[in-house]
């Protein structure tokens, strides 16, 4: 049935010299052997505007497979301001590679198997602005590495070793530096806000019993922190003035929450079953603080 | 004759070059065909130019050096009060039930039984001693990365009209939206994904597909609607998954179908149509793999979905972020609690009951996006922008409860280059209308365009015989908001 067809004529390899050409007119001054390993290994490597001589690569979207050998490429290329290495397999000895990337300003090194070994070779990248560790095996030690890093002004090391005593140390010789490390969310506006606030005013525990817990009342604007100190996740639900249940969602054991609520209204508290436990009437203070207890004791 | 013979015999049947395409080939297509391979290759085009046999979504370079790559928008349809949540007016207190001149607009339906206190308490947080209601009490939190705008102001105040004027720049749902000119400009960063997402749980905001939409822009731009209250991505995204053939198989389907489809493109002069056909074919392929693992927040640690919290909001939040890590462009997310398509409206009757749990709806979450996205790095890059189509004003309907308000409301945005911890423009001393320092939808928009490396006045599409741009003849790039 397909008797009439031709054998194939080399039409394809014309095509690809036509591509390579303008491939290297328009990545002016960029290795054509490096451009291709890199696109090869799922790479990217973008000029970071219309006409500019300044050059993004990026591996953390379909290059993730990319390895220390990988970064050679890298090294190969010239003017590069932006390098994002996220969840690649590089390690400390691939950053060798980037010992001499002085017009580096940005780097993404997160979620990597980097480590203090590693970050010695960026102690000569003098125009990193940029550095984001978050994730790696980085420790206080890394931290001194960067102390001559003058341009530096966002560093990230959330989940990573180093200690409020190594961010302490390189923030007096960085002072520009805004070091990112967590927000604990639960405790943000209690220790933001700036006018004074009373300690939070224990709430009663009124424990289940065969009596049903009252209806909500109007009541004025409050902030409810529930602390769940029992071994088992707990339901919060609103009785509402209608005496309708609304769920508030569930506190794990031990975990803190903070809560809009109003004085007069009654929290009920439930296991995961929807079994009561008990409850709380809130009063009329700024903040109530309200503690699950914990049956055994 | 197997799969593969059958194959190769086809591609050497379509490669045989005629002798007008060869001569072409070796002349006149270094310039075309030649170009735009290589363009597509290199991923060197300019923002807005979409040559034909080019991936309409492949990324394509800023007119500048961009400040934000991505951008959230957290959409508050239904008219957030901005004297109930980010604008403090303590002199609503002093002259309660009061009508001054100031507040006596005829053109807004209703300000007859003068101003209303807000009914909840303020406090200032941060550094920048910012004031905000009790209703924001986490997002109060993260005051000192937000940049406030309190002097927006907007063309009508009627919902339908006003989000669209937020969303496309146009009163008329007949223009493309934000999101899909930003992918028209940029391109799409990562070929798994679509560049453009809307969700929202439940209700969709009103208007809908117009929120998201390309209007007539090329189909690829358009945003891809996720109902995020199913979470399970195979219900999410409908009719994601082949259920006739396996990977394997589909993509054997789907690489034959592009040669072929390939090779016909070359003999039908790279009909851009085709080559958006074979895009959203190979990309419906790859989405199969791609999605579930975006939409699969079992990988998050225990302390991460404990910051987002248990809300449907919440959960938005945690898949913005996880889209805008994997190279989606722009995300938004609008609020919804129930079925109501402009869930701020709640603030007619009782301003306590509405705006409150609809603040508590999403107050956590937005918090914890914005500190999820500051702990891994990416709020540097990554623009979060706040608001709803039109704020509230401050007297009361009834008596507990605001009419809509489009002389003044408040948007606010973090990250992607703006100025953190400060605030820009101010409304009255009552907060009805915007007096100092304006800014104007349309400036908002050319803004955004702005931070996102494009300037407003270049990014057009010619279409019915004029071009067109987002911002249509307006648009003032508001330079003091920028870092």
């Amino acid at each position: 049935m397909y008797r009439y067809l031709t054998p194939a004529a080399p039409a394809i390899p014309i095509l690809l010299l036509v591509v390579v050409s303008f491939d290297s007119r328009l990545q002016a001054g960029q290795s054509a052997d490096a451009l291709a390993a890199i696109k090869k290994l799922g790479g990217s490597v973008r000029p970071l505007r219309d006409n500019a001589n300044e050059w993004e690569v990026e591996f953390h979207l379909q290059g993730r497979a990319l390895t220390d050998k990988g970064l050679a490429s890298v090294a190969a290329l010239n003017n590069v301001v932006s390098l994002n290495l996220r969840d690649t397999k590089i390690t400390s000895a691939g950053l060798l590679h980037l010992k001499n990337l002085t017009t580096l300003r940005s780097l993404h090194l997160e979620r990597t198997q980097v480590g203090d070994d590693g970050i010695t070779n960026l102690a000569g990248l003098v125009n990193l602005e940029y550095l984001n560790l978050y994730g790696t095996n980085v420790t206080d030690k890394s931290l001194e590495h960067l102390t001559r890093l003058k341009k530096l002004n966002r560093l990230y090391v959330w989940e990573t070793k180093v200690t409020d005593a190594g961010v302490a140390k390189l923030a007096k010789a960085l002072p520009e530096l805004r070091i990112v490390r967590s927000v604990d969310l639960a405790k943000l506006p209690a220790a933001t806000v700036k006018t004074a606030s009373k300690a939070p005013v224990p709430q009663k525990w009124i424990a289940a019993s065969d009596e049903k817990p009252p209806k909500s009342k109007l009541g004025v604007n409050i902030t409810v922190i529930f602390e769940n100190k029992t071994s088992i996740p707990v339901k919060l639900f609103w009785i509402s003035y209608g005496g309708e249940l609304k769920q508030y969602g569930e506190l794990a054991p031990g975990a803190m929450r903070r809560q809009n609520s109003y004085s007069q209204a009654t929290w009920l508290i439930t296991d995961g079953n929807d079994k009561p436990l008990g409850y709380f009437i809130t009063t009329a203070d700024q903040e109530a603080l309200a503690a699950i207890p914990d049956r055994k004791k | 004759m197997s799969f593969r013979a059958h194959e190769s015999a086809v591609h050497a049947a379509f490669a045989t070059p005629s002798r007008r395409q060869f001569l072409k080939q070796l002349g006149a297509g270094f310039g075309s065909l030649g170009l735009t391979a290589a363009l597509a290759d290199a991923r060197l085009l300019s923002a807005g130019e979409t040559p034909a046999a080019v991936s309409p979504l492949a990324p394509k370079l800023p007119h500048f050096a961009p400040k934000a790559k991505r951008i959230i928008q957290l959409f508050m349809p239904g008219g957030p009060s901005q004297v109930d949540t980010f604008d403090y007016k303590p002199a609503l207190a002093r002259n309660a039930g009061q009508r001054p001149a100031l507040v006596d607009r005829r053109s807004l339906r209703n300000t007859r039984n003068g101003l209303m206190p807000s009914p909840f308490g303020f406090k200032q947080y941060g550094q920048c001693g910012r004031w905000v209601s009790d209703i924001f009490p986490h997002v109060a939190g993260c005051v000192d990365d937000i940049c406030f705008i309190h002097s927006m102001h907007t063309d009508v105040p009627e919902h339908a009209s006003a989000i669209l004027m937020m969303n496309l720049g146009h009163l008329q749902p007949i223009r493309p939206s934000m999101g899909a000119w930003l992918v028209y400009g940029l391109g799409s960063e990562n070929r798994n994904l679509p560049g453009f997402v809307a969700m929202s749980p439940r209700a969709q905001p009103r208007s809908t597909i117009a929120n998201w939409g390309n209007a007539f822009l090329p189909g690829a731009y358009a945003g891809t609607y996720v109902n995020i209250a199913q979470m399970r991505p195979d219900a999410a995204l409908a009719h994601l998954r082949n259920s006739n053939l396996g990977p394997d198989a589909q993509r054997q389907q789907a690489d034959l179908i592009a040669r072929l489809n390939g090779l016909h493109l070359q003999r039908s002069e790279q009909d851009a149509q085709l080559e958006a056909n074979i895009e959203s074919m190979e990309m419906a392929f790859r989405m199969q793999a791609a999605v579930p693992e975006v939409f699969d927040t079992a990988g998050e640690t225990r302390e991460t979905l404990d910051l987002y919290g248990p809300s449907e909001f919440a959960k938005g939040c945690l898949l913005a972020r996880r889209m805008v890590e994997r190279g989606v462009r722009v995300v938004q997310l609008s609020h919804s609690i129930d079925g109501y398509d402009i869930a701020w409206d709640t603030g007619h009757e009782n301003i306590v009951n509405g705006h409150a749990v609809l603040a508590r709806a999403c107050d956590r979450g937005i918090a914890a996006l914005l500190i999820d996205l500051k702990r891994r790095g990416l709020l540097d890059d990554t623009l979060v922008l706040w608001g709803g189509e039109f704020g509230r004003a401050p007297t009361s309907e009834g008596a507990r409860g605001r009419d809509h308000d489009h002389y003044g409301f408040t948007v606010w945005m973090a990250g992607g280059g703006v100025k953190p911890g400060i605030s820009y423009g101010a409304t009255d001393e009552f907060g009805l209308s915007a007096v100092e320092n304006r800014v104007h939808v349309h400036d908002l928009h050319a803004t955004i365009l702005h931070l996102m490396g494009l300037d407003h006045e270049r990014l057009t599409y010619r279409y019915s015989g004029r071009d067109y741009r987002l911002t249509d003849v307006h648009g003032r790039v508001v330079q003091e908001v920028i870092a």
